[in-house]
């Protein structure tokens, strides 16, 4: 039987053999990014071994949240429909069946430990982490993700049938969180004496102080793991660690065990969660980020009343009758909000990096960050499951007005997505960042949302039937050009300005923002009417 | 009237429709019938203009992409391809709305007559095949069309829904309509067509006009397999 499993698995590979080079490769680029870490010489802060040993504090119990995250809402019921059909209704027994979605979730959450190793430089340049410190840092981090994983796995798999207790593990998730940012917060008002103080602190002596604190290192799972390592470099391990490292090996044991003696049916369940990842599967075929697909989950019929639009309206109206359906806060791509907390995250280190006069350069830094997040977002957007369906084909309107109607259903969430981009990048980059800046930006980023969404729909339509990698590859591409094609007279533009206005950094950097944004509405509407001629010119997708 | 002239479709170097030409008339129901992969499908979804094609496909006289065409046209595809958010009763409304159909209540009555009045709250993605089946048919029969095509559009129905949908044929028959099913099921088709267009390897093999029982001619099932098993 395992024989049998590991046939069809390694079989699977071989058909795969693009995705896997680029996995090996993404493996070992992260690999090499902390393997030479000792061989950086650039630094924008002195080597401060407590602001880092706090950093990796920090850093893992994120890995914490996230693992606990994936592993609850897939874990072992990630399932494929054909795992389905030859393991559940095949000679497999539950055991085996239970382990085998670890393949997929947990390579999902290892996938944050890898986005780590891939940016550990930014550490080293800031905080003087070497090679050998990242080492440690992942050690423990990786028993903390396993250990996180397979618990909140099974937690979800044993009350897959029981709402109530899969609310009080998530909400329990997230008061600890709260409460633990609460208590890091008053011990830190306590030492600076108001939360303005705080505030005006240096970045890395708040991050030693968040990661060192007392609550940061009992906080259960995440707060253990970097205890080790902290009393290593400390000097010697101590009972601490000795007591880290027992719970640790039980807490396995004890999921290990309970693993073993489960005997809960989560068939239905998983059969249930296969037919969405089927879903998934089909959206991300057309080319949807496998992020964009989770929306129609939660979607229930309640009081909307879905009655506007006429001819090629309708099209928009529907598209946002089917967020709104989704969704309350239809608005709000939450995906995306979880990218802008790892942006802030990144801004928020490169402003740790950089002194005060350098708050421009954050600026720039923060625009690029967020172009290409929303790359990803917008440009595998939903939208393109349109063409799945016959009605953008056979409803009589003309079809540019068709396409512009659907893509224009996601204006609301670009719009508010742009206003938390221009807060995140205010609070770090602060007084350089002022009004007329924020308004082009705010224009920019819907504009180049729109071009990514239109961007990414003409390579749907043209790239699909070269299977998703080579689509999303081909995409990435085409959106990362557009945003250098912008920046480009961007930077004619500033220069041209510099000289009348060098005291007005406001007016410079709302020239460089507008000056993009009037390029990449140039550029939006040349791709939407290729993408027209391409839509009327080629044939439908194989799936109709 | 649907007017199918020289229509030839590659896949590369496959041709899944080989200079196809057929006409089918105002109160006709015309059938293609044949195996898998005879290119049945490939044909219907050209006249849906889903497909680029070499030839001439006219819809009443209007070539088949125009806006105008596109109008008089009613397309059920093979497989459901419904909203997973939208309801039953929303579909109907998106396509009237899209068609610019005005509301006459014609959207109640294809709820009751595909028997979906209780499941008007259900949403696409919350439906069985045969329910979703049923609500394709209906959207694609919500704005009056003057011919109509069908897809297999048997698959995953049961008895009762067939049945309806038999008559439902005969009714856009009696009306006037032009009427074309694309099918692998020989025994679904019974005597309610007019004119067969037997398909194999993208080409028409043979065409049957229905003038009942003709004394010494072959059964249109005789015939088919005289030319589906003879090929292979």
């Amino acid at each position: 039987m395992n024989n049998a499993t590991a046939y069809r698995f390694l079989h699977s590979l071989r058909r795969r053999m693009l995705p896997m080079v680029l996995v090996l490769l993404g493996v070992a680029g992260g690999g090499y990014a902390v393997l030479s870490l000792d061989r950086i010489r650039i630094t924008f802060h002195a080597p401060d071994t407590e602001a880092m040993l706090g950093l990796f504090s920090i850093l893992s119990l994120i890995c914490f949240d996230y693992a606990f995250a994936v592993g609850f809402r897939s874990g072992v019921l990630g399932y494929s429909l054909s795992d389905v059909v030859y393991c559940f209704a095949g000679p497999f027994g539950k055991k085996h069946n239970l382990f085998l979605s670890f393949t997929s979730g947990g390579a999902s959450a290892l996938f944050f430990l890898w986005l780590i190793c891939a940016n550990s430089p930014l550490m080293t340049m800031w905080i003087g982490a070497r090679t050998i410190d990242v080492i440690g840092f992942l050690i423990g981090a990786f028993f903390t993700v396993l250990i996180t994983f397979l618990g909140s796995s099974y937690l979800s798999a044993r009350f897959c049938d029981n709402t109530k207790a899969k609310v009080i593990a998530v909400v329990s998730l997230l008061a600890s969180n709260l409460i633990l940012g609460l208590l890091v917060l008053k011990d830190l008002i306590g030492v600076f004496g108001s939360f303005e103080q705080v505030k005006q602190q240096d970045p890395a002596l708040i991050v030693r102080l968040i990661g060192n604190s007392f609550y940061t290192d009992i906080f259960p799972i995440a707060g253990w793991d970097q205890i080790v390592y902290k009393e290593i470099v400390r000097g010697g391990i101590g009972i601490r660690s000795i007591i880290v490292i027992a719970l640790y090996i039980i807490i396995l044991l004890g999921i290990i065990l309970l693993y073993i003696r489960s005997d809960f049916d989560f068939y239905e369940h998983a059969y249930d969660n296969a037919s969405r990842i089927a879903d998934i599967i089909e959206a991300s075929k057309a080319g949807v980020e496998a992020v964009n697909t989770g929306i129609a989950r939660t979607a229930k019929v309640g009081k909307e009343v879905y009655k506007r639009g006429w001819g090629a309206t309708a099209f928009f109206h529907m598209h946002l009758f089917e967020n709104i359906r989704a969704s309350k806060i239809f608005f709000i791509n939450k995906v995306a909000l979880v990218y802008r907390v790892f942006a802030l995250l990144l801004l928020l280190i490169a402003d740790g990096m950089l002194e005060e006069i350098w708050d421009v350069l954050l600026v720039i830094v923060g625009i690029a960050t967020m172009l290409v997040l929303n790359a990803i977002v917008f440009g595998g957007s939903k939208t393109v499951l349109e063409f799945n369906r016959p009605y953008i084909y056979t409803v009589p309107e003309k079809s540019g007005r068709k396409l512009m109607m659907c893509i224009f259903s996601d204006i609301p969430e670009m719009l508010f997505d742009a206003l938390i981009c221009l807060l995140i990048i205010k609070l770090v980059a602060r007084e350089p960042f002022g009004p007329l800046a924020m308004i082009s930006f705010l224009i920019m980023m819907v504009i180049f949302d729109l071009l990514s969404e239109t961007a990414g729909i003409l390579c749907a339509k043209l790239l699909r039937k070269f299977g998703k990698f080579a689509l999303m590859g081909v995409r990435y591409v085409l959106i990362v050009f557009l945003i250098i094609i912008g920046m480009l007279p961007a930077e004619i533009f500033t220069n041209l300005v510099t000289g009348a206005a060098a005291d007005n950094i406001d007016i410079i950097l709302c020239v460089m923002i507008a000056s993009m944004a009037g390029v990449y509405f140039l550029l939006w509407l040349a791709v939407l009417s290729l993408t027209r001629v391409v839509f009327e010119r080629t044939d439908a997708n194989d799936i109709l | 009237m649907l007017t199918v002239n020289n229509v030839t479709k590659k896949y590369k170097n496959f041709a899944a429709n080989d200079n196809l030409s057929f006409t089918i008339n105002d109160s006709e129901i015309g059938i293609l019938l044949g195996p898998n992969g005879a290119g049945k499908s490939t044909i219907i979804k050209s006249i849906a203009g889903l497909l680029r094609y070499q030839g001439d496909i006219e819809i009443n006289g209007i070539p088949n992409k125009a806006l105008e065409a596109k109008r008089q046209l009613g397309y059920i595809p093979e497989i459901p391809a419904l909203y997973d958010t939208l309801t039953v009763e929303e579909h109907l409304e998106f396509i009237r709305r899209a068609y610019k159909v005005e509301d006459t209540g014609i959207k109640d009555k294809l709820l009751d007559r595909f028997e979906l009045s209780d499941k008007r709250k259900k949403m696409g993605k919350e439906l069985s095949k045969g329910m979703q089946q049923k609500v394709s048919i209906c959207c694609a029969l919500m704005h009056d069309p003057s011919v109509v095509i069908f897809d297999e559009p048997m698959v995953g129905l049961d008895p009762h829904a067939i049945k309806e949908l038999k008559l439902v044929f005969q009714e856009l028959k009696d009306a006037g309509k032009t009427v074309l099913i694309s099918t692998h099921m020989i025994d679904t088709i019974e005597d309610y067509w007019d004119v067969v267009h037997i398909m194999m390897h993208g080409k028409i093999a043979a065409t049957r006009h229905n003038r009942g029982h003709v004394e010494g001619e072959k059964s249109l099932e005789d015939l088919f397999f005289e030319i589906t098993e003879g090929h292979s």
